[in-house]
């Protein structure tokens, strides 16, 4: 007589190997692999979530730099102008315009500047 | 591809269309069975079209133990290798007056492999788009 698992089982399983779906070997198919494959993916996953953001942002800041050097604006000095121009801009977006409207960001660039030349000029003062 | 197509535009001259086929081969097999077609389309209709289009050149050439072809050569340099073996005489006029109605683009697809609702207004950056500065 052949016998099966429980239903329950038959369930609770499946969703594990619902989140295995790829994996390599038997990691995929067979249950107390893919549990132990399964958990480290979902830690792996709530990691990046949390690391996406600082990567993406950390990306942003260095295009933004880069197109800043092209200007020939540090980093600091173009969003500490920025911030003092009240230029609600965030650094996603600034990176999108260095990309894709570079006279923008230009125009920005040359804000930037001509703010930090006002703030020294009125600091001499 | 946008190169080609500029090339064909500067040979319409004031709204008159050009004809882009310039040439036309023929390979007709004078025994094969394939080139059936193609041989009643030669004793009947070729004539006509030669006379019906005068800017095309066709040749007719005999090609033993092969199947039939015909060699269209276009006014922007590109040649089309068709084939017509076991089509019918009026499926060969079709082919052929398709070809006339051609321009020399080869066909590629139009497709972009990328989407966007804001495309830039600006132009993407390049390393040639900041002005060069003395220190």
């Amino acid at each position: 007589m052949v016998r099966g698992g429980s239903v329950d089982r038959s369930i609770r399983r499946a969703k594990i190997f619902a989140l295995t779906k790829g994996f390599r070997g038997r990691r995929k198919n067979c249950y107390s692999l893919a549990v132990r494959a399964a958990h480290k993916a979902l830690q792996h996953a709530y990691r990046g979530r949390k690391l996406k953001k600082r990567d993406m942002r950390s990306l942003w800041i260095s295009r933004i730099s880069n197109a800043a050097q092209e200007q020939r604006l540090p980093y600091s000095m173009f969003i500490n102008n920025m911030a003092r121009l009240e230029i609600q801009l965030n650094r996603k977006i600034l990176s999108e315009l260095a990309i894709y409207e570079p006279r923008s960001f230009q125009a920005l660039a040359d804000l930037a500047r001509r703010r930090q030349n006002d703030g020294l000029l009125s600091a001499l003062d | 591809m946008a190169s080609t197509r500029l090339t064909v535009l500067t040979q319409f001259v004031k709204g008159r269309y050009i004809c882009q086929l310039q040439r036309l081969t023929l390979q007709y097999c004078s025994k094969g069975g394939s080139s059936r077609g193609l041989r009643e389309y030669i004793n009947n209709e070729v004539v006509l079209f030669a006379k019906k289009n005068p800017q095309v050149v066709i040749y007719v050439r005999p090609r033993p133990y092969r199947h039939p072809r015909i060699v269209a050569e276009f006014l922007n340099g590109k040649s089309k290798v068709v084939s017509i073996k076991n089509l019918s005489q009026a499926e060969i006029r079709n082919k052929v007056e398709q070809l006339r109605d051609a321009s020399g683009i080869t066909r590629k697809k139009m497709k972009k492999w990328w989407h966007t609702d804001s495309p830039s207004i600006q132009g993407l950056w390049n390393p040639f788009n900041s002005l060069p500065y003395k220190n």
